[in-house]
């Protein structure tokens, strides 16, 4: 189990710095570049991202019962 | 408690269908949502899910001294079956808007919820936003609880925001059935930076400190977002999320999401989540119900999104659900904005 999880978190962890310096070495954003943002990386899909499953992690968690699942004014 | 729950596949197969038919969507923002675009908004949801297999969880193996002992251990996964949503928010002047929501829930067979909130949202700078929230919880089980909290969001500039919420939690000891008397905090922090042109980063902390009758516990919970679009006019969200409670829980859960344009008023998502946890079989004091040991769970969930027009805004999304208690889950949500 241990050995599972392990290996689970070092992927997701692997997966996400390979991603990011990926991305990283893209480059960074100059003011004339600004306006290009709206269709990319501050367009509704990348600018409206949240935990959708937000639910299950509470249900799962076992928490809901004590006030977490209500709180979420966001 | 020993159920069993039946698939509902006639019921189930009307939903989806219904929900194909309706071609859906997903509410995007959410909280300091849009609501100084347009004078009236109105939101409606329905969800309903089934089991497909739910069986007893087998006993525990205890020690008392050096003597073991089996104890039954149920798990009763409270997965609202039924819940069903109506808000309206109301732009007051142009720089507040008030809303009202009410929700049901049907969590289980003895138990379903009424939900009522008011919010209040103000601009309060060209990028700064205030939110102020009340909100009331009744049991059918015979109880009541409140919440109220304030927060804000600031747009420090196109590439950069944070956002902040505090609430607290009150119920009495009349909700016996969950466990009594409870008060707890909580803190909400968010930020998002955006990284590259076409690369952000969002990280989420939130802290809880519950103080009840007989339990008492503070929370953490950290996720962080690496979202990621392409030329294909995609995004992908990368998503880590770590969870640890004093009373002996740690789980993690990491997941991925896909976000494609199909034409620019209809997005279909897709989304894979893995769950897994450690616990001391912790219980928070509702009768029968513990978070058992080496939990884990699959989530796969698809989501269609259309913008009819400026007004019309509707969303459907389906959701499997299998953990290693043997609960395997269908989940179908329905819902539709209208703005005038």
């Amino acid at each position: 189990m241990v050995g599972h999880q392990s290996r689970i978190l070092r992927t997701s962890v692997v997966i996400f710095v390979g991603v990011f310096l990926l991305c990283a070495a893209s480059g960074c954003v100059s003011s004339k570049q600004a306006l290009l943002l709206e269709k990319r990386a501050n367009c509704a899909l990348m600018k409206g991202i949240q935990d959708n499953d937000e639910d299950l992690g509470q249900i799962e968690d076992g928490t809901g019962a004590v006030g977490e699942a209500a709180a979420c004014p966001t | 408690m020993l159920q069993v729950k039946r698939l509902h596949t006639a019921t189930s197969l009307l939903f989806v269908f219904a929900a194909l038919l309706f071609s859906p969507a997903a509410a995007f923002g959410q909280g300091y949502d849009d609501s100084f675009e347009m004078k009236n908004k109105l939101k409606v949801e329905l969800q309903y899910a089934d089991y497909s297999e739910y069986e007893y969880p087998e006993p525990v193996l205890f020690h008392y001294g050096v003597t073991p002992y089996q104890r039954m251990q149920p798990y009763i996964v409270n997965f609202p079956e039924k819940r069903g949503l109506i808000k309206f928010v109301r732009l007051l002047g142009d720089r507040t808007a008030a809303g009202i929501k009410y929700q049901y829930t049907d969590i289980k067979e003895d138990a379903k919820q009424h939900f009522v909130e008011g919010r209040l949202t103000r601009n309060l700078g060209e990028s700064v936003i205030g939110l102020a929230t009340a909100q009331l919880f009744r049991d059918s089980r015979g109880f009541s609880a409140y919440q109220g909290g304030v927060g804000g969001l600031w747009d420090i500039s196109v590439l950069t925001s944070i956002q902040g919420d505090i609430q607290y939690y009150f119920r009495g000891e009349e909700a016996v059935p969950v466990g009594g008397r409870m008060g707890t905090w909580n803190v909400r922090l968010k930020a998002r930076q955006v990284l590259t042109l076409s690369t952000a980063v969002q990280a989420e902390y939130v802290f809880y400190d519950s103080q009840g009758q007989d339990i008492a516990f503070r929370s953490h919970t950290a996720g962080i977002w690496l979202s990621q679009y392409l030329p294909t006019e995609t995004a992908v969200h990368l998503h880590f999320r770590y969870y640890h409670n004093t009373m002996g829980i740690t789980s993690f859960a990491p997941s991925m999401e896909i976000m494609q344009y199909i034409d620019w008023a209809t997005v279909l998502s897709a989304k894979f989540r893995y769950y897994q946890n450690e616990s001391d079989n912790v219980s928070f004091g509702e009768s029968g119900v513990i978070v058992p040991d080496g939990l884990v769970s699959r989530a796969f969930s698809i989501q269609l999104t259309r913008e009819f027009s400026n007004a019309l805004l509707m969303y459907a999304k389906y959701r499997y659900y299998d953990s290693s208690l043997s609960v395997r889950m269908n989940t179908y949500m329905l819902g539709a904005v209208y703005s005038f």
